[in-house]
């Protein structure tokens, strides 16, 4: 993980998106380890990581995990942050190489939680929920069957919607092997959709999302 | 078989959240026109994206990751004191500039006599948080989260992850999961209120008197005296006292909506005298549940006029669903009412995209044309002259293209598709012919 540390330093130069950019004296005492500041600075950023982690792994008990090794991570790195990018941007590299990091353990289990897909405000029918949640299993089934790498660029840029430049950023690689780990990720997953006999319906038109 | 023009479309395609330029657009628009492969592609990959969005939204849970927070702290190393700075000869100007600006306020204040102990800046703003405070759960906001006995600012978006109740004097607002919402601060006449975006809420207002919130949901507006009522996006079910219930223009849709009744917004047809000649259909209408009883004063009358930027929207969306019969209606519905030259280009542009759509090329170009020549300082005007070149091209008319291509450059030497016309005028130019 140091090794990524490193990536991420290097990448800093990309600015930050309006309105993205952290207070700098809050920055600085985050570098000193001003507990209330990391507190402060964590509360604000986590949600958005939280987001990220499960947009990349699915509805899991290992998302809390994950943002929690994030955390630790940028801790230890803080005082070699050098305010470049905005703490989200920097936030963001750090969730995406510790994501990287899990999705390669051999040893991984997936731990999905189907119940979290679901957002109550939505009052599904109970056939709609049904269907729903197989969908949620198979379209995991399909980014499982990807690579680390092209599904976390796929996800960063085609979910979401990260512009190339900075996905390339987030991982750490050239804008074109990028854009290439993105296209085969895309190829080989509508390729599986397309077999699947749940993921099929995704192609008909009023079928449901 | 995968053509060519295939493999820069999925780029496309897949690029489409973190935006597309006018261009792309239209070249994705045109593409998909004649190419099912990649619009059901397309279609497949918003569904997942829909299917994401959800396992994003429903990742936020406050109380994991308050652990999460506290764990990774726990391991902070004490904070050390700043480390002392050489001072440097940047430092000292600044210094120098900083006395400059010390000298000049203080003579300011100095001029102004008996102001001098005033504060030099203004006070800060009062807090807009009125009586509303959290009472139950936890409530997210863009930078951080609040928890209970937390007052709830007004004007933010907020996000409710599991379930949390706001309580003000005498009324008390249960937010379901899910939910969205912004607080609205009392101003009079209008009492304190609730915004509601997405999700579900439980209001229950004591009955007493001058005891009154207002709900503010995409449709309408439900005012509760003393009353109680469950409310989302599109309905309105009572459980104690009446409810008042109007549509954003303030049309009346329930006078008193009595315990025990519900108000289902849908846009389903309206009567055609309620219409302009022009308009086939119309919004809302209120409409028993079934199984429930029917609000007895509620009137059959539709909502008179609709905000015409949500209709354009909305038959941009029909365009997408390629649906150009509705896009039409709410296209000319939006084109009836008082609108700015803005707004209206927008709605003649989507006419003529719906022409396109249709495969009514003629058509389009004449629509393209007029909108090029009317709004021509606008950008709706440049889009469509250069939207007319690529359909003049694509209908075999390269001389008719080439022209167009060359009024654009001249028009727009620095345009936004000056670069991309040029290009095609090159290509235009191999190909020759009429």
């Amino acid at each position: 993980l140091p090794l990524f540390l490193g990536v991420i330093s290097s990448k800093e130069q990309r600015g930050a998106r309006p309105g993205e950019r952290t207070d700098p004296a809050l920055v600085e005492a985050c570098r000193r380890g001003d507990r209330r500041a990391l507190e402060q600075v964590f509360r604000a950023e986590s949600p958005s990581v939280e987001r990220l982690i499960a947009r990349i792994i699915g509805p899991s008990a290992d998302v809390e995990d994950l943002l929690q090794t994030t955390l630790l991570e940028a801790v230890r790195a803080f005082p070699r942050f050098r305010g470049e990018a905005s703490v989200r941007t920097w936030l963001a590299r750090i969730a995406v190489h510790v994501v990287h990091a899990h999705l390669r353990r051999p040893d991984r289990k997936r731990r999905v939680d189907l119940q979290l897909a679901e957002r109550p405000a939505d009052t599904p029918s109970a056939d709609v929920l049904v269907d729903r949640r197989r969908q949620l299993e198979r379209a995991l089934h399909a980014l499982d069957r990807l690579s680390a790498k092209n599904r976390i660029a796929f996800i960063l840029h085609v979910f979401e919607g990260y512009p190339i430049d900075e996905v390339a950023a987030l991982v750490g690689a050239s804008r074109v092997a990028t854009k290439s780990r993105v296209f085969l990720a895309r190829r080989r997953l509508l390729a599986f959709a397309r077999k699947d006999r749940v993921l099929k319906s995704l192609f008909e038109d009023g079928g449901e999302p | 078989v995968i053509r060519a023009s295939c493999i820069g479309i999925a780029a496309l395609i897949a690029r489409r959240r973190s935006g597309l330029t006018e261009a792309e657009r239209l070249r994705l628009e045109a593409h998909f026109a004649e190419c099912a492969g990649c619009r059901t592609d397309a279609i497949a990959l918003d569904r997942l994206g829909a299917i994401s969005d959800r396992v994003a939204a429903s990742a936020v849970r406050p109380a994991a990751r308050a652990r999460a927070i506290e764990r990774a702290i726990e391991n902070a190393p004490r904070a050390a004191p700043p480390a002392a700075r050489r001072p440097r000869a940047w430092a000292f100007a600044g210094a120098a500039l900083s006395l400059i600006a010390v000298a000049a306020i203080a003579g300011t204040v100095s001029r102004s006599g008996g102001e001098r102990d005033r504060a030099p800046v203004a006070a800060p703003p009062k807090a807009d948080t009125a009586e509303a405070r959290i009472t139950a759960g936890q409530i997210e906001r863009e930078g951080g989260s609040l928890g209970q006995d937390a007052a709830v600012p007004a004007g933010e978006r907020l996000y409710v992850s599991e379930r949390a109740r706001i309580d003000l004097r005498g009324a008390r607002i249960e937010l379901s999961p899910g939910s969205e919402v912004a607080w609205i601060a009392a101003a009079a006449p209008a009492p304190s209120g609730i915004r509601l975006f997405a999700g579900a809420i439980d209001v229950e207002v004591d009955p007493a008197p001058q005891r009154a919130v207002r709900v503010i949901a995409e449709r309408f507006v439900v005012d509760l005296i003393g009353a109680s009522a469950r409310i989302d996006p599109s309905t309105v079910e009572v459980h104690r006292g009446s409810v008042r219930v109007t549509g954003r223009d303030g049309a009346v849709l329930a006078d008193r909506l009595e315990a025990g009744h519900s108000y289902e917004w849908s846009a389903e047809a309206r009567p055609e005298a309620a219409v302009p000649p022009v308009r086939k259909k119309g919004s809302a209408r209120l409409k028993a549940r079934p199984g429930r009883a029917r609000a007895p004063e509620a009137p059959e009358v539709a909502v008179s006029s609709e905000d015409p930027a949500i209709l354009l929207a909305r038959a941009r969306g029909r365009l997408a669903d390629r649906d150009s019969a509705s896009a039409r209606e709410l296209i000319d519905r939006a084109l009836s009412e008082p609108i700015g030259r803005g707004t209206r280009a927008e709605g003649e542009t989507l006419l003529a995209e719906a022409d396109l759509l249709d495969g009514r090329l003629e058509a389009a170009v004449r629509s393209y044309d007029r909108i090029a020549t009317e709004y021509v300082d606008l950008a709706a005007g440049e889009n469509a002259m250069f939207a007319k070149a690529r359909i003049e091209a694509k209908a075999g008319k390269l001389a008719d293209a080439r022209a167009t291509l060359r009024a654009y450059l001249e028009r727009h030497p620095r345009g936004r598709f000056a670069e991309e016309s040029k290009a095609e005028l090159g290509r235009l130019g191999e190909k020759g012919g009429r």
